[in-house]
């Protein structure tokens, strides 16, 4: 027994840790690298089918959505549907570790290089200075000028642990600086599929530029021109100089165009058309739907992939169609979470319009003159609408997963001739629901799927008041809006617990490089630059808004576009219906500086009149929703502002750029908050 | 036999319509009804089913069983004691899949080798299982309540077919409580512990030694905790308008799934002392110790889950696709620590009368670096016997005093806390521990690669080699009286303990910038101080006795330093947000209420600011800093907080004869708790979260009365009309904890030992928590807010028992 004491009477304190690695098992081999490049690829800030604006960059998939954050490209039911003002998760405290992670990386590296040939050594490198480029731009994009953090700073030891902030300006220059040191490192083709490669970074390098060059010079539009000196510093943290926004915008867009068209010219990529058929609009739906799925397209230059059930994302147990009585599992456990708008609908090709340019429902020049247009089936509506919108948006009556989704509002008992169910159409009757109008009386609309009304049809037989998908007038899970999204959709989801879909997501395809040369072109036309590169920009410009109309069955481009105005707002234009649901849009009305409402009357890319929709920094949007008419059996169409859950989006110009968190301004004696706030 | 009490209870079906048109009414631009006079018709004549979730889901009863037999005996050389226990106890759940059952064991042996040797060999083993439907309690009771009783549990007449029409997120609460039909987690935890101790009486061998005696302990205990969690894919049905049923799989149960965990946790002690105890010159008795102890610590364990092809709860069952194996890489789950210690004692007293004693520890932990892992605690403690003095003997008084003693005592101990190698800078493989929800509600610990997921590696804080224990300094002074012979007896104590170094992080030092975290320091200090006095007597006359003793003790905790609040804007950001620095603890920060407003022309009277949608029955607060307006500025110190300053008890006993009786009362007083979610305000939707305390409430007499017509009628009540609460830290809806409650109340009666032969049997009748007196409603004072008031209820318990001695 002594023996046995003696033995368990001297334990050993040193006991090694069970779970770490030193940074040498890290950087000295490629395994070692892959996994610190998975560190800094899974904190960069991705905006992709787990991001929700209104939350920030906390990668929370929960009830995401696309295009709810005030871009006019959708609405939805709940208190997440805001203009983006801010982040609930702020971007200014997550970025900094990332940063320090990226500069560990390229100050360490290279005691390793003989561990590694050139070709592995130059990509890490790029690779770092890509992720620093990406985490630079939304910090810019957010906030102005911000510390540039370039070195790691070792605390205990370093003398000097605070960075102001900089100028805009140099914010830019920086990220100028930092893509182009990663285009120069990095490969034309990826190391291994995932990583990122040399058109990558150009692809992004030419979005950062242009966010970069339109801030420079559209700023100067806003009233007080937005710039302001630091009152710790003096330095003008937001905005750009009197004297120096001119040549700072005209070389931002050049960089952007060079970069954009080295893209094109190399020829690796192009618009996905393995589905399309000349003239056949059924082909060019396909292909269109085929182009965000397919992972072996050549228009994606980066994708986001998912694996169940290591990575998974929720999109469609939150926005799938509300389809009871098919394979799709519906409201699994939500739906209908991102509802087009009207006014969404009406930048698309195919449909009849007023003369204002909004849709036409009535016989009449606008919606109180004439009666309603009759349908046989709601989707006569859009048989001849542009496939892209088709690709886009669920239309009622058209399939989802093989199945007819059915919707329609309510039924109107009412004698005919049928017209305008309400009286004021106007933004400051936009609360004024239909049952409580001046017609409520004529109308049957069932509250939820479980307070289902009938009518009665023309042959006597009883149908559901409202369609069996929606839109129920209490019950926002079957949409809001008339309309539901189909971008991003699997029809293939066989439901289940939340959090168990994962189809990839396009972070950067060739059609937005089209879109971004084609912009800069424009810019620097405007501006009276020259090329900065030997192709003639002009030309460049046209082909691209060409192809990309031609292949979304879009009317055709008529002429050249040139230095003007109106050719810089057919490719704005353009580039909202292209770009739409990929939360591309809300950095585009930033950077345009349109939100705000003496902006506003470019917000939609073409010109429409904004007291239409605002009503000063308020604005609403528009649903369409259609109605069955019991006297005749046939369908009609209403457009009103968001009738069920409406919301009221609003936007100030101190908006454009994002107040510093007030700890961080309270913690620091250098870091400022912004001149306005 | 368990009874929860004081469970909140749902309203029926035509409450619940009342509470929601109300809600929907409360919209000073215009409300409307939800629920029609149809609506309320077609429950009342009963073309609309309503189930009785109260009593589908709660159960009135609930068993509960224990038994214990222990034998024990010996002789000169060698004695045993032996016992085993068995405990079955059920949960209020209606299905009774919520269930604990245990079974212990135990041997003590002692045996005297030969002269002076002493050995003895404890072994005890304990083996238990705790089954729970595969939601748990809070889910259960949030789910339960939220979903409210206008759709019922079964979509048909017979009740067979669970129903999901109208239930928020399709989750029916009779199905996610029965395992049956959900699935059901099994904790399954078996332990050992195994003690043998070797003691040396050095006196028996040679005289000059006697007084001196060496004891060798020797502990190995283990536990295995043995895990399944199996979640099973069931169907629900919805009545269709034309009388047929549609099936629909419940989302959340698909595909079925079972997890099996595995966790093994050892620990080995062993401890050497040298004792000595010796009276030396008849008067001072003198003692030392020296010993050296050390203990070491194990844990492991690993899980595997897989997707199953059909419903056993069994991994052979499962598919390939998705299948994961790992383990949970806490500092709780995997872990290898070892403690060392030396520690020594030496007491003198001096005929009893006045004792000194003073202590050491000088402890070793693996968890610090090497050069800072040892901390000496030393402590001392002095006491004064004055009922021994001789010149109290001599006062007439002494013979009432049978104890008097005065005494204090002051010393340092030390804590490792629980921290994870801060000493060394590195990274942490985010492989650890994989979400069983891919994520897909928060980061994504790595990047897919060539189609193959790579995990990322996390570098660690900012190292602090120099973290080491934390002190806590005690001092404690305090009185013993006892007189009369138990007639009166006193004990009065009063302590104060000051803790310092407690390990924090820097964080508001360190810039943002700078993109790491600050280093864990011994930084952070506090205090908690408190008298406590214990009253007691005991009596006896004739056949009967009594005794009774009575404590109650006030303690208050301030925190001194906290380096991880800050910076702050201002001073008044400062006092109002910064509750760690230099200040006490258990006071909230909230709004004054100042009545209600009982009529319209208090309203339109009212000279503060006041929203334009105000009703009669709403809450009125304090303009505490008289700026004429409510808002954040007027929240002052305002309440107790939910861990009460003051605690006491009572315990009485009685005998009379072969009858006992016994009660003990307790209760708490100066803590205060918030009503939370559902509790606050109706927590719900579509007819969901109407508890039955919201119908006690202002309204108007006329259902559909216009609310801001000044000629409708009202009603008053508790709450304020349906949809208008209180501000939540307001004392509306802060209610004091102060609570007197009989703990347990038991009578026994004990056969007389004549008829048995020597042996005792006795009979007893308990009865737990049987009745508290407190302004809390609708919940056990003791809730704390957390669980957001869906805390399992509390039980009254009423047991009928049977000791029996032989």
């Amino acid at each position: 027994m002594l023996g046995l004491g003696m033995l368990t009477s001297c334990v050993d304190l040193d006991i090694a840790p069970k779970n770490m690695m030193t940074s040498d098992d890290l950087l000295s081999n490629e395994a070692g690298m892959e996994i610190y490049l998975a560190e800094l690829y899974s904190n960069l800030p991705l905006e992709d089918l787990k991001y929700l604006p209104e939350r920030g960059l906390d990668y929370n998939g929960w009830l995401c959505s696309k295009g709810i954050e005030g871009t006019g490209e959708a609405v939805g039911r709940d208190g997440l549907v805001r203009t983006f003002t801010g982040e609930s998760s702020n971007y200014w405290d997550r970025a900094f570790p990332i940063i320090r992670k990226c500069n560990f990386l390229m100050e360490n590296l290279p005691q390793y290089k003989g561990n590694y040939s050139d070709v592995a050594y130059n990509n890490y490198l790029g690779q770092a200075y890509f992720c620093r480029a990406m985490i630079f731009t939304h910090m810019a994009m957010r906030f102005g000028g911000f510390p540039l953090v370039t070195r790691v700073i070792n605390y205990p030891g370093d003398a000097e642990l605070e960075v102001p902030r900089s100028t805009e300006e140099q914010a830019w220059d920086q990220i100028l600086s930092d893509y182009d040191m990663a285009a120069e490192l990095l490969a034309p083709e990826s190391l291994k599929r995932g990583y990122v490669n040399r058109y990558v970074a150009l692809a992004y390098k030419s979005s950062a530029m242009l966010y970069a060059g339109s801030v420079a010079k559209y700023n100067q539009t806003v009233d007080g021109h937005l710039t302001g000196f630091g009152s710790k510093t003096g330095v003008r943290v937001i905005g750009f100089d009197e004297t120096r926004w001119e040549a700072a915008s005209k070389k931002y867009f050049s960089e952007a165009y060079k970069a954009a068209s080295t893209v094109i010219t190399d020829g690796k990529y192009a618009l996905h058309k393995a589905k399309w058929v000349a003239g056949d609009a059924q082909a060019q739906f396909e292909n269109l739907v085929d182009m965000t799925s397919n992972l072996s397209s050549p228009e994606h230059i980066w994708v986001k992939e998912y694996l169940y059930p290591t990575t998974t994302h929720g999109y469609d147990n939150y926005n799938g169609p509300y389809l009871p009585g098919g394979a799709y599992p519906y409201h699994s456990p939500l739906s209908c979470g991102t509802c087009p708008t009207a006014d969404f609908v009406e930048l698309f090709d195919g449909f009849e319009r007023y003369s204002d340019g909004t849709l036409k429902v009535t016989t009449g020049d606008n919606i109180m003159e004439g009666e309603y247009l009759m349908f046989d089936d709601p989707y006569d509506f859009f048989k001849n609408a542009e496939p892209r919108l088709r690709a886009q948006v669920i239309f009622p009556g058209d399939y989802f997963a093989g199945q007819k989704v059915e919707m329609y509002a309510g039924s109107y008992t009412g004698s005919l001739p049928a017209t305008h169910l309400m009286d004021d159409y106007s933004y400051g009757q936009a609360d004024q629901s239909y049952t409580n109008g001046p017609k409520g009386g004529q109308l049957v609309m069932s509250s939820s799927p479980t307070e289902v009304k009938y009518v009665t049809a023309p042959d006597g037989s009883q149908k559901r008041a409202t369609g069996p998908c929606g839109p129920y007038k209490d019950w926002g899970e079957s949409g809001v809006s008339g309309l539901v999204t189909r971008k991003w959709l699997d029809p293939d989801f066989r439901g289940g617990r939340e959090g168990v879909c994962d189809q990839p997501y396009i972070l950067m395809r060739y059609a937005e490089v089209l879109l971004d040369a084609a912009e800069a072109a424009v810019e620097l036309a405007l501006a009276g630059a020259p090329s900065p590169d030997n192709t003639d920009m002009l030309a460049v410009a046209t082909q691209a808004i060409k192809d990309i109309r031609e292949r979304a069955g879009a009317d055709p481009l008529l002429g050249s576009l040139t230095g003007s105005i109106e050719s810089r707002n057919i490719v704005r234009k353009e580039r909202r219906k292209e770009l739409a649901f990929e939360h591309q849009v809300k950095w585009d009305l930033r950077r345009w500086r349109v939100q705000h409402y003496a902006g506003r009357d470019g917000f939609w890319g073409e010109t429409r009149n904004k007291d239409k929709f605002s009503d000063n920094n308020n604005y609403r949007c528009r649903g369409l929703y259609p109605f069955y008419c019991t006297e005749n059996g046939k369908y009609f169409f209403d457009t009103h502002f968001q009738n069920m859950a409406s919301k009221q989006f609003s936007y100030n110009q101190v908006d454009y750029y994002f107040e510093v968190p007030g700890g961080q301004v309270a913690k620091s004696p250098v870091i400022d908050q912004q001149p306005n706030r | 036999m368990q009874k929860p009490s004081r469970m909140p209870r749902l309203a029926d079906a035509a409450g619940a319509m009342t509470l929601y048109n109300e809600k929907s009414r409360n919209n000073i631009n215009g409300g409307s009804i939800i629920y029609t006079p149809e609506d309320f018709e077609a429950f009342a004549n009963g073309t609309r089913k309503q189930s009785d979730w109260n009593s589908l889901v709660i159960a009135d009863w609930a068993p509960q069983t224990q038994h214990d037999l222990s034998i024990s005996g010996g002789n000169e050389r060698t004695q045993f004691f032996a016992s085993m226990g068995y405990i079955y106890q059920e949960g209020i759940f209606k299905s009774g899949d919520l269930n604990y059952n245990k079974f212990n064991i135990r041997s003590n042996i002692s045996t005297k080798l030969w002269k002076g040797v002493k050995v003895d060999l404890n072994i005890a083993g304990m083996s238990d299982n705790r089954n729970t439907p595969y939601y748990s309690s809070v889910d259960l009771i949030r789910n339960y309540w939220a979903q409210g009783v206008l759709h019922p549990a079964y979509a048909d007449p017979a009740g067979t077919m669970l129903n999901y029409a109208g239930l928020d997120l399709e989750k029916n609460t009779v199905a996610m409580m029965t395992s049956d039909i959900s699935g059901h987690r099994k904790y399954r935890k078996k332990s050992l512990q195994t003690g043998a101790t070797l003691n040396l009486d050095f006196g028996e061998w040679w005289a000059p030694l006697k007084g001196l005696v060496g004891k060798a302990l020797v502990s190995y205990d283990y536990q295995v905790d043995n895990n399944e969690i199996y979640r099973k894919e069931y169907y629900q049905y919805a009545l269709a308008s034309d009388g047929s049923y549609s099936q629909k799989v419940f989302a959340g149960s698909s595909p079925s799934n079972l997890r099996r965990e595995f966790y093994d946790k050892s620990q080995l002690l062993s401890q050497f002392t040298l004792n000595y105890n010796r009276t030396v010159a008849e008067k001072h008795h003198v003692g030392a110790l020296v010993g050296w102890e050390t203990t070491s610590r194990h844990g492991d364990n690993f899980y595997a889950y897989r997707d199953l092809a059909y419903s056993v709860p069994y991994l052979l069952a499962g598919v390939e696709d998705g299948q994961v194996g790992s383990m949970n890489s806490g500092t709780g789950d995997l872990y290898d620590s070892a403690n060392e210690a030396l520690i020594g004692r030496l007491t003198y007293d001096f005929e009893n009368r006045y004792l000194i004693e003073g202590q050491f520890r000088y402890d070793g932990s693996s968890k610090f670096a090497n050069g800072h892992r040892w901390g000496f605690f030393p402590s001392v403690s002095a006491g004064w016997r004055v009922s021994e003095e001789p010149w109290m003997k001599d006062l007439d008084v002494n013979a009432f005093i049978d104890q008097l003693k005065l005494r204090a005592s002051y010393g340092e101990m030390g804590d490792d806390g629980s921290i994870n190698y801060e000493w060394l800078q590195g990274y942490t493989y985010r492989g650890g521990t994989i979400a069983d929800n891919g994520n897909y509600n928060g980061y994504s610990p790595g990047f897919i690669f060539n189609g193959k997921y790579t995990y990322g590696a996390e570098p660690t804080a900012i190292p602090n080699p120099a973290l080491s224990w934390y002190k806590a300094k005690t001092f404690n002074i305090g009185v013993d009286f006892e007189g009369g012979n138990g007639i009166i007896g006193v004990t009065a104590d009063y302590f104060v303990r000051n803790r310092s170094g407690l390990m924090e992080r820097r964080g508001g030092e360190l810039p943002t910038v700078v993109g790491a975290t600050a280093p864990k320091e011994n930084v952070n200090s506090d205090r908690h101080l408190g008298f406590e006095v214990q009253l007691s007597h005991r009596y006896s006359i004739g056949d009967w006795s009594w005794s009774a003793r009575g404590i109650f003790s006030i303690t208050r905790n301030k925190y001194i330093t906290a380096v991880q609040n800050g910076p702050y804007s201002n001073s008044y950001d400062k006092w109002r947000h910064d509750n760690l620095n230099n200040r006490y603890q258990g006071v909230q920060f909230g709004y004054e209420g100042a009545g209600r407003y009982e009529n319209w022309y208090q309203i339109w009277n009212e000279k503060l600011y006041t929203e334009r949608d105000v009703v009669p029955g709403d809450y009125r607060y304090k303009d505490w800093n008289g700026d004429g307006e409510i808002n954040d500025l007027d929240e002052h110190p305002y309440a107790y907080d939910q861990t009460p300053w003051m605690n006491f008890s009572l315990d009485l006993n009685l005998r009379w004869r072969d009858i006992d009786f016994n009660m003990l009362w307790q209760g708490s007083a100066l803590g205060s708790m918030k009503y939370e979610e559902p509790l606050y305000a109706i927590w719900g939707s579509n007819g969901g979260g109407a508890l039955e305390q919201f119908m006690d409430r202002w309204h108007t007499v006329d259902p559909n009365a216009d609310i801001y017509d000044p000629n409708a009628e009202w009603v008053k009540g508790y709450y304020a009309f349906t949809g208008r609460s209180p501000k939540a830290n307001s004392d509306f809806n802060r209610v004091s904890t102060d609570y007197l409650r009989l703990k347990s109340v038991e009578i026994g009666y004990t056969l007389p030992r004549k008829l048995l032969r020597g042996n005792t049997v006795r009979i007893y009748f308990n009865c737990y928590n049987p009745v508290t007196f407190t302004k809390v409603k609708f919940v056990d004072p003791e809730h704390p807010d957390s669980d957001l008031g869906r805390l399992y209820p509390l039980n009254r318990t009423y047991t009928i028992g049977l000791n029996l001695s032989l």
